[in-house]
């Protein structure tokens, strides 16, 4: 016999060895490196579903929906959801400009999320307001999330002829906290809903 | 017959705006430096789920405190921030400590892993080449050895 008819089949066992013993080093350093970094924000209708979201809203009415936050930023991120409610006329956040909205936050929500890690959380609201006859517009009073009554004393709505409502939009918007700033930043995303408000 | 009666007693503190403000700033701040501490541990490795589900909890009362602070409600401002504060009492020690475990769990997976899967590595090709150099010199010619 000589052993050097086997020395491909030798090299091939030792080579598939080495790789095996190898392997939890290779699984660690042949790592595709990850390239994005971002947050995603979403709300989810009462069913935790893309559907049902509320559109046409009574008073004192509750409504649910879920506010959702993933976060792939690569590291625990501290987010304050800004909520916000809006008329036609108010300024909005824009998607385009990545721009929030002037609009004062009603309410902050502190959200911390680790990485790769989704947070949704379950928000009940309802709009506390009335009719005026005389103006022909809706007049709110405040506007209750999660059992906190935050005041909206300033808003009105008058209606929209065009399109047949007293339309509103309530807002989400996303700041993160900026640990080199030492402050939170706009972090150009914004979820809304819109709502009709029936009479 | 003798009744006792226990009677909860609670001492109602009149918050100025100055105090509650002061109250409200200071759980922030306390927020704040607990996210930091837990942004390290998690630097160093470690799960910080938990940590972050009490963060979470300790903000809703954050932002209790800045609706009660904003509706002039300074009393229950204080009290929110209060309670924040409260709840994140030993929080850091917690974050440190998962922080140093984590850190200490990194390292001796790196050795183990990675130094030893790849030291181990090294060893098998060691071992194969010496076992091709002795098995060629006992049956390196046909029929030497057989």
């Amino acid at each position: 016999m000589d052993v050097r008819n086997y020395q491909v089949l030798f090299l091939v066992v030792v080579a598939v060895t080495a790789l095996l013993v190898a392997s939890p080093a290779l699984s660690r350093l042949l790592v595709w490196p990850r390239t994005d970094f971002f947050t995603e924000l979403w709300i989810l209708g009462p069913n935790h579903m893309a559907e049902d979201y509320p559109y046409n809203v009574s008073r004192d009415q509750n409504y649910s929906v879920f506010l959702g936050i993933g976060n792939r930023l690569g590291h625990l991120a501290c987010y304050s959801i800004a909520v916000k409610f809006r008329n036609q006329t108010q300024p909005a956040a824009d998607s385009f400009n990545r721009t929030f909205s002037s609009l004062p936050a009603l309410y902050n929500v502190s959200a911390f999320v680790p990485d790769e890690q989704v947070l949704e959380l379950p928000l009940t609201f309802s709009l506390n307001y009335s009719y005026s006859d005389a103006l022909s517009r809706i007049e709110f009073y405040s506007l209750t999330l999660n059992n906190v009554l935050l005041n909206l004393t300033d808003c009105t709505v008058t209606w929209d002829s065009g399109r047949n409502e007293f339309v509103g939009n309530l807002f989400f918007e996303a700041w993160i906290y900026n640990a080199t700033v030492g402050d939170f930043q706009y972090h150009e995303r914004f979820v809304s809903l819109r709502l009709n408000m029936t009479i | 017959m003798l009744f006792v009666v226990d009677v909860p007693v609670r001492v109602f503190a009149v918050a100025t705006a100055d105090e509650a403000r002061v109250a409200v700033d200071g759980a922030e701040a306390r927020v704040i430096a607990c996210y930091g501490a837990v942004v390290e541990a998690e630097g160093a490795g470690g799960n910080v789920t938990e940590l972050a589900g009490v963060l979470n909890e300790a903000g809703v009362l954050l932002s209790w405190a800045r609706v009660a602070f904003e509706n002039g409600e300074y009393d229950l401002a204080s009290e929110f921030s209060s309670n924040c504060t409260g709840m994140l009492a030993g929080f850091t020690d917690r974050a440190v400590t998962l922080r140093d475990s984590a850190a200490q769990e990194r390292s001796l997976d790196f050795m183990v892993n990675i130094v030893g899967s790849t030291v181990g590595a090294v060893a098998v090709v060691v071992a194969g080449w010496v076992l091709w150099v002795y098995l060629k010199r006992k049956y390196g010619k046909a029929g030497s050895a057989v």
